[in-house]
């Protein structure tokens, strides 16, 4: 589903080696969480998916695409195959709940017809339907990543990415929006999280690919955060 | 789009309607006093009519000539009081020996005034019966400079306006967009095409572009004829036809209203247009 191949990224402005040398596949279904202190890379390694940030070096495939080759205007194509949550949500403020999934699905030019069955289904998957019509503010921390979870997969992306999607929710918030991820993958969307909740992280018992330096130092399959393991 | 945005796109656009406007009034007046332009000969008292018809010949065959007419004395003194509203009894004062008979020699443009003038004062005709010639080449050639300098001031101050325009429509719209930049980063990371974004953003420029013209030129229409009898009642009094002289709305807004629409809605398009580009790249 998404491999870095010898994948390196050095920021211009600052010379700062993000990413070195990384390899790393992870296969279509999979749950996997990427963790690592603060300028590990974890983030640029995400950026680096959804093209908001180019490689300096290497390569990196989504679904078999090669997207380092992909046109600035074949961008928009490629972020419709994956659903993208941010640890500030990124909801519109003048837009219901209902409104700011159906917008995800208005971008994407869906029927009106498609709109309407499969945003209830949505909101009925993330424990929403009764919120429908509220607006962001009127909404807790956790009601608020929610939307932005059906928002990420009303149009069943095959990717689902998440860069520290609890980091702003208390610890029971947090978990709930977990079992909710968990859920997602269920139905058979990957799903790779950059978290610094080491807590969450050993609680899951998945796949954990952990970064130092801009370098992978720890790839493993149903881990914890602070399992000692050899170093790559 | 606020009431301030489309306050200052009218305002814009109101300013290069008026500099039109007021462009085109001084060409009309210059293109007027130029079309009664001809050159005035005078003959002689002793020349016959055979002279006569003979010398109006030689100068029809002139190739910057078009065409020359002649006036009998009365028909000269009927002009001079309709024309430039002398007295008549002036005339009877004066007596039937001041009028003379006339030829009225029309060219084909200004530019050729004084080489025709120059030709008909030369010995050779002189011989042949042409008393006095009256022509004002000067005032006339320099009339034609100005309006040809006015002609290209107008529109390099049109230019240098919508210029300006479309930088204040770029400013206000970016205010707008600005407010909206957190809209527009997140439907680039849904996945929406630049095309799909703009989309709004242009037609809100194009209908700021098109109110504000609308505005505009619904003041020009409303105001327009009654300005232009304010100018001819208080500057223009003494100026004989000076009505017949300027545009008047009716032959200028059938040009200026889809003109200035059309002005309007590309301004707004291209300065939203232009505005966007920099919010895309996310």
């Amino acid at each position: 589903m998404v491999e870095f191949r010898d994948a390196t990224k050095i920021y211009k402005d600052n010379g700062t080696i993000a990413l070195q040398n990384v390899n790393l596949f992870i296969e279509q279904g999979e749950f996997s969480f990427i963790v690592g202190h603060s300028g590990s890379g974890k983030s640029t390694l995400i950026k680096l998916l959804f093209r908001e940030e180019e490689l300096t070096d290497g390569q990196i495939f989504v679904d078999n695409i090669n997207i380092t080759k992909l046109k600035k205007r074949e961008v928009p194509y490629l972020r419709r195959r994956m659903g993208i949550v941010f640890q500030d949500f990124r909801l519109l403020p003048n837009k219901t709940v209902y409104e700011n999934v159906a917008f995800a699905m208005e971008v994407v030019e869906s029927s009106h017809r498609q709109i309407r069955r499969d945003v209830p289904m949505v909101l009925s998957m993330v424990g929403l339907s009764s919120k429908a019509k509220a607006y962001p503010k009127q909404l807790s921390g956790g009601e608020q990543q929610r939307t932005a979870l059906a928002r990420a997969i009303v149009n069943k992306p095959p990717l689902l990415i998440a860069d520290e999607p609890t980091g702003n929710l208390d610890p029971d918030t947090a978990w709930e929006i977990m079992q909710v991820l968990e859920d997602i993958n269920n139905i058979g969307t990957t799903v790779l999280i950059a978290t610094h909740a080491w807590d969450i992280v050993d609680n899951m018992q998945k796949r954990v690919i952990r970064f130092q330096h801009g370098n992978l130092v720890r790839d493993d399959e149903e881990s914890g955060y602070s399992d000692e393991d050899p170093v790559y | 789009m606020s009431l301030t945005s489309v306050v200052i796109v009218s305002a814009c656009l109101l300013i290069i309607i008026l500099m039109y406007c007021v462009t085109m009034n001084i060409n009309s007046m210059l293109s007027d006093v130029m079309a009664d332009f001809r050159i005035a000969v005078f003959i002689d008292d002793r020349v016959s009519a055979n002279e006569l018809s003979q010398l109006r010949g030689i100068i029809l065959e002139h190739p910057e000539v078009t065409s020359v007419i002649y006036l009998t004395p009365e028909e000269n003194r009927d002009i001079w009081i309709e024309e430039r509203g002398i007295n008549p009894r002036l005339y009877e004062l004066l007596g039937p020996g001041m009028l003379r008979r006339r030829l009225d020699i029309y060219i084909v443009s200004v530019e050729s005034v004084s080489g025709v003038a120059a030709w008909l004062e030369s010995p050779e005709l002189r011989q042949m019966g042409i008393s006095n010639i009256n022509h004002a080449s000067e005032v006339v050639e320099q009339l034609d400079s100005i309006g040809r300098a006015i002609n290209s001031a107008s529109i390099a101050i049109i230019a240098v306006l919508a210029v300006l325009s479309v930088v204040i429509i770029t400013n206000t719209i970016r205010l707008t967009i600005d407010g909206r930049k957190n809209e527009i980063s997140i439907m680039k990371y849904i996945g929406a095409t630049n095309q799909f974004i703009r989309g709004p953003f242009v037609m809100e420029g194009m209908l700021l572009g098109l109110t504000g013209s609308t505005i505009a030129i619904t003041l020009v229409v409303l105001f327009y004829d009654g300005l232009l009898n304010l100018i001819i009642d208080t500057f223009l009094v003494n100026v004989p036809r000076a009505g017949d002289m300027l545009v008047s709305g009716n032959s200028l807004f059938p040009v200026l209203i889809p003109a200035g629409l059309l002005i309007g809605g590309l301004l707004g398009t291209f300065s939203s247009i232009a505005t966007i580009r920099r919010y895309l790249d996310v």
